[in-house]
């Protein structure tokens, strides 16, 4: 796996903290009730790495993704198992653990406006923090094997050798916990820039 | 009491807007586009309506001229994401009454229904 610098990991780390907080107090907003976002690890990975980290290249995972325009370009998806995500469901639904069974639509419908606020908190994070001005697109469900999805989304971003931040993200309610993985991807041209803003 | 139209492409946040409104004792309807939301004015004659702006088949800004020319007195609040400005803008030239910005904390839902509805 790759390693970030000391100086990016640590913006990095900040800009993730700034936008996971703002997210939940989106998601307590909207919810009504108490939902605390934690992102405890930042870390660059390579695909494989992304496909691990969701459970496999194998594993079916539901999740969204939005593109970033502006300043700088990318991608952001957020994922997780099926079973997590329906896990989450019920989290967002205020239902006890256990009553969304399949990913319909008000499922697909839920996790994605769950990364459209946590994507959107991120890149209006990053935005603050760099000075930047960033567009985040609207979400598209994502619902396939893991590695289906991100050999497509990331394509290419990995084929010219790009860098994809894997940022682990735990959503937690009084009742309990469930993580999913946020992916950022900016477009290999603007690493640098975010490398010379971290520096 | 009023009757509200909630139009919005996600299904969860129509899901969500509509719990907040009955709970408060509102009579809720639903679209899930621009077309859908036209054909339910057009019909039902809501008191009210909560507007999504990015929708596909048709987006919230045509739909919002579509419902002003059936009812210039239509009260119609536009429900944003951020960085979506111009857009408002726009849609207050166009006679919308209220805007929202997502994700939308149910007591702001309630007060820009109550102020539209007033």
């Amino acid at each position: 796996m790759a390693t970030l610098t000391a100086e990016l990991e640590g913006t990095l780390s900040r800009v993730a903290r700034d936008g996971a907080a703002r997210a939940g107090r989106g998601l307590t907003g909207l919810m009504g009730q108490e939902i605390a976002i934690h992102v405890p690890q930042v870390r660059l990975g390579t695909r494989a790495d992304a496909c691990d980290a969701v459970g496999g290249p194998e594993t079916v995972v539901l999740g969204s993704y939005l593109s970033i325009t502006g300043d700088i370009s990318g991608h952001i998806v957020l994922l997780f198992p099926v079973e997590r995500a329906l896990a989450c469901v019920d989290l967002m639904c205020g239902q006890p653990a256990g009553t969304t069974r399949e990913a319909d639509e008000i499922a697909c419908s839920a996790i994605g406006e769950l990364g459209n606020i946590v994507g959107s908190a991120f890149v209006n994070a990053l935005a603050d923090h760099a000075g930047l001005a960033l567009h985040p697109s609207p979400p598209s469900i994502l619902n396939d094997m893991a590695l289906a999805l991100v050999e497509t989304v990331y394509a290419e971003v990995l084929s010219q050798g790009g860098d994809v931040v894997m940022i682990d993200t735990v959503f937690e309610d009084a009742r309990g916990q469930t993580t999913g993985l946020l992916i950022v991807a900016p477009d290999p041209v603007c690493m640098p820039h975010l490398r010379e803003l971290a520096a | 009491m009023a009757t509200i139209l909630v139009v919005d492409d996600a299904a969860f946040m129509r899901m969500r807007m509509s719990k907040i409104l009955s709970e408060a004792g509102y009579d809720v309807i639903q679209a899930g586009n621009g077309v859908e939301a036209v054909e339910q004015y057009r019909g039902q004659k809501p008191d009210a309506v909560l507007m999504d702006i990015t929708m596909p088949e048709m987006d919230g800004l045509t739909a919002l001229r579509e419902i002003r020319a059936i009812d210039p007195q239509a009260r119609v609040a536009m429900v944003t994401a951020l960085g979506q400005q111009q857009v408002v803008l726009e849609a207050v030239k166009q006679g919308a009454k209220d805007f929202l910005v997502k994700p939308c904390e149910g007591e702001r839902v309630l007060a820009a229904v109550s102020k539209l509805c007033a």
